[in-house]
């Protein structure tokens, strides 16, 4: 692994995701719900969007869910009790508006996986379209949806697992787990064709 | 994708030694944050506006309709407390005109007196217990 900065590195921790939130906290508990949701909008509006990109992997829809979401949260938070902490119920409620877009009639049907793998066959054997990153992403989008969703927003996210985990509604270790396995995958079929060497990926 | 066997996981996932390095440099590069589409916000402003005129207006609808049900509420109301009181009032005089013709002459005859003295005084008398009962409930509901 590469050394990257600390501040990407660094997870955060739950207290810390707590703690963020304290201010919006503050003016919720004065009524001032207006201010609070402009204040939660501008912090959690990229995080809201890239969640529903890595749940819908449509970028027009997932504009439509973000925005859908935030209107929801924007309904809901006079009512906000403060049981869960105020990015898990965001989250939650984005989670939700994007099952409800992917169970429409007519959501975005992503391609079958063999399918992706093949068309990343394909992208891996054109010399002009040797890209190490247009295979990973290639690589990437043929992965089973759980993992996809993990390794996707890990990066998202500047590899704080945490937040990944919150995102997700799921366990730490879970993710850990599911996030392991996917690099372990991609790294595999690098190799397998012929992209396992790190000189190759910069050049 | 071939099916091997997994390997187990590391107590940190990071912690990838047979990884090349470079691997999270060239997934992250390759897994770039998608940036939030211009005029997001501004959207999302305007989403937020929609919705709070039309809560507005959903409030000033359910406001009216519920003044206009407690003003209906208020009018039946009125209505069967006017019939009411003219019910009282009607069989009140009534029982009062038929206690009179059968007691006045009656009590007359047997106080020595005439008819119309006694009536009198008997109104006086009901008109000053009406009169202070009336006084004792008003000082009663103002205390």
């Amino acid at each position: 692994m590469d050394a990257t900065p600390p501040a990407r590195n660094a997870p955060v921790s739950t207290e810390t995701a707590a703690g963020r939130d304290d201010d919006l906290l503050a003016l919720l508990a004065q009524g001032a719900v207006d201010e609070a949701f402009s204040v939660l909008a501008r912090r959690y509006e990229s995080k809201v969007h890239r969640l529903c990109v890595a749940l819908l992997r449509d970028h027009a829809a997932a504009q439509d869910a973000a925005q859908e979401s935030l209107v929801r949260v924007w309904r809901a938070l006079p009512r906000y009790d403060g049981r869960a902490a105020l990015s898990t119920w965001i989250y939650a409620i984005t989670r939700n508006r994007c099952l409800t877009a992917l169970s429409e009639p007519g959501a975005t049907v992503s391609m079958s996986e063999e399918a992706v793998w093949a068309e990343a066959e394909a992208v891996a054997q054109e010399p002009a379209a040797m890209d190490a990153e247009g295979v990973v992403r290639q690589l990437v989008a043929g992965l089973p949806e759980v993992p996809r969703r993990v390794l996707t927003l890990y990066y998202f996210e500047d590899m704080a697992l945490a937040e990944v985990a919150r995102m997700l509604g799921q366990p730490q270790g879970t993710v850990k787990t599911h996030l392991f396995r996917a690099r372990g995958a991609l790294l595999r079929e690098l190799q397998a064709r012929g992209l396992g060497d790190a000189r190759q990926w910069f050049a | 994708m071939t099916q091997a066997p997994e390997p187990p996981v590391p107590a940190d996932a990071n912690d990838s030694h047979h990884e090349p390095p470079g691997f999270d440099r060239l997934l992250g590069a390759a897994l770039a944050p998608p940036p939030l589409p211009p005029g997001f916000h501004a959207a999302l402003e305007r989403r937020i506006a929609q919705e709070r005129a039309q809560d507005l207006a959903a409030r000033q609808r359910a406001l009216a309709a519920e003044h206009a049900q407690e003003m209906a509420r208020l009018r039946s109301g009125t209505l069967s407390l006017q019939r009411d009181t003219l019910l009282t009032i009607v069989a009140g005089s009534f029982t009062v005109g038929a206690a009179a013709s059968v007691g006045l002459p009656l009590l007359a005859r047997r106080l020595g007196t005439d008819a119309s003295t006694l009536a009198t005084v008997i109104a006086a008398a009901g008109a000053l217990c009406l009169a202070s009962l009336a006084v004792w409930g008003r000082t009663r509901f103002l205390r």
